[in-house]
């Protein structure tokens, strides 16, 4: 049985880091984790996977507040409030000593305690939460709540000050003291509430996507197959490669051609097809592509030129924090992106290793994806 | 002549790794050259951040390869020390050059 990393470390690691990072980051740890098992064992391979996930979640995690815009903005914003609930806080403290000596007695300690609440809940979400994302509506929610909880306050402590003066003929608060008050609390509720939110800020584009592939098989259920695809002009996905089952072809086969199951196998007999598949991004601009053969002494030993297809795609984007939004339509795959599908027979090709480049290009740009294979003996299959 | 902002100590390391490993620099590379020439164990997380940090200043580059069945079909990240990076280096060396320049420190005795 193979030993993998510890998955649990594994995701702990994934979530810390920026979506941008996880494949590079992940797929170190992966190739140190897979040297030291073959090297001093799994137990040590895993003790030092843990270690490091342990040692890099908080470089990870300040890494990407670092490099995030939009959660530093949230952030920063609610360490504003923090500290405005701080100064009302302060302000309390100081009606209670100097003019009640009566502790809570001051009206600024609800705000106190909603700025307190509300700027450590901001912070923790904007650290935290995938979707820390401000929507205007929220936002004027926040402003009515913040206005007519100053309106309320302000009444009642007035009133306050209007009993204790008629009933216990005690000295009344200096006016001063309400204006301040009252200046520093509208000051804070209209500094707090508006206009710094962030006015829903545009994501940040996608580093890449993830195109699913759909297709019916033989017992009429769907089949499915997901690449990673470059958000770059004319970006191609890593080359997917696989045992083809049925007809040899040398062009994009039809939408419902059944998807097989990808395989990390670069031994073929020559016996069999190897399916060669890569998604491509900006597809819709006229791309072509070449799909060459190289043999062992750099030769080119076969080159097509592929139909890019435009259909048989469903769409999915994952690539960034910002992207998860259900709200947000999911465009057609047609629009963007294409397929290029191609199943040459090995038969045609002598015994060896071989090397398989496609590229993609249109008017402006290109891309080139390359992967190997060997084509073995049919006796000597393994 | 250009001024650089100046290299912290780990900065240089990991400048100086990429450079001895020209081609093969990527994350896992990097942590072992510098690992086997200092023997101070280096954290994946606090490399990235110095790689990040360099990349911010401009002193490195880097490019996405294919995934590779090794690191679990996942990519590598290769990096490149750019002029900008070499002109740090260098205006680093001659900042500790000149520094030392016609001083000797006699290794302290040890009290017996």
């Amino acid at each position: 049985m193979t030993v993998t990393p510890p998955p649990r470390a594994e995701r702990l690691v994934g979530w810390s880091l920026a979506p941008a990072e996880r494949q590079t980051v992940l797929g170190d740890l992966h190739e140190e984790f897979v040297h030291l098992r073959d090297r001093a064992g799994a137990a040590t391979a895993r003790r030092w996977y843990w270690k490091q996930t342990v040692r890099s979640i908080v470089p990870n995690a300040l890494r990407r507040y670092r490099n995030d815009e939009r959660r530093q903005k949230e952030c920063h914003q609610g360490l504003r409030i923090l500290v405005l609930g701080l100064m009302m806080g302060l302000m309390s403290l100081a009606h209670t000593v100097t003019l009640r000596g009566n502790f809570g007695a001051g009206f600024g300690w609800p705000y106190f305690a909603l700025y307190t609440l509300s700027g450590t809940f901001a912070v923790v979400r904007a650290i935290f939460s995938k979707r820390a994302r401000f929507f205007a509506a929220q936002q004027r929610a926040q402003w009515w709540i913040a206005g007519g909880l100053f309106v309320a306050l302000l009444a009642m402590s007035w009133m306050f000050r209007i009993y204790l003066w008629d009933h216990r003929g005690d000295e009344p608060v200096p006016a001063i003291y309400w204006l301040a008050v009252a200046a520093i609390t509208a000051a804070s509720a209209s500094a707090t509430f508006w206009p710094w939110w962030p006015k829903d800020p545009a994501p940040p584009p996608p580093t890449e996507f993830f195109v699913r592939k759909t297709a019916r098989s033989d017992d009429e259920e769907g089949r499915w197959m997901t690449v990673a695809v470059p958000n770059t002009p004319l970006g191609l996905s890593g080359l997917v490669l696989s045992a083809a089952q049925g007809a040899a072809s040398e062009s994009t086969p039809a939408i419902g051609v059944r998807v097989e199951a990808p395989t990390l196998r670069r031994r073929f007999s020559e016996n069999e097809t190897v399916r060669i598949y890569a998604a491509v991004n900006g597809a819709e601009s006229g791309a072509s592509a070449t799909m060459e053969v190289i043999d062992a002494t750099g030769h080119v030993v076969r080159a097509l030129p592929i139909q890019v297809a435009t259909n048989g795609l469903e769409r999915v984007i994952k690539a960034s924090d910002a992207d998860d939004d259900e709200d947000e339509p999911t465009p057609r795959p047609s629009e963007r992106f294409g397929q290029v599908d191609v199943r040459p027979p090995l038969a045609q090709f002598p015994p060896g290793p071989y090397r398989v480049r496609l590229t993609v290009h249109d008017a402006a740009h290109s891309s080139v994806q390359q992967d190997g294979f060997v084509v073995m003996p049919a006796a000597n299959q393994s | 002549m250009r001024r650089f902002d100046s290299l912290g100590e780990f900065e240089q390391a990991v400048l100086l790794a990429i450079a001895h490993l020209d081609d093969d620099a990527y994350g896992v590379t990097i942590r072992r050259e510098i690992e086997s020439r200092t023997r101070r164990a280096i954290a994946v997380g606090a490399l990235y951040t110095g790689l990040d940090r360099l990349e911010r200043k401009g002193y490195v580059t880097s490019t996405m390869s294919a995934p590779t069945p090794q690191r679990g079909g996942r990519a590598k990240r290769h990096f490149k020390i750019t002029t900008a990076g070499s002109g740090a280096l260098r205006q680093s060396r001659e900042f500790i050059t000149k520094m030392w320049a016609g001083l000797e420190l006699e290794p302290r005795r040890s009290r017996s």
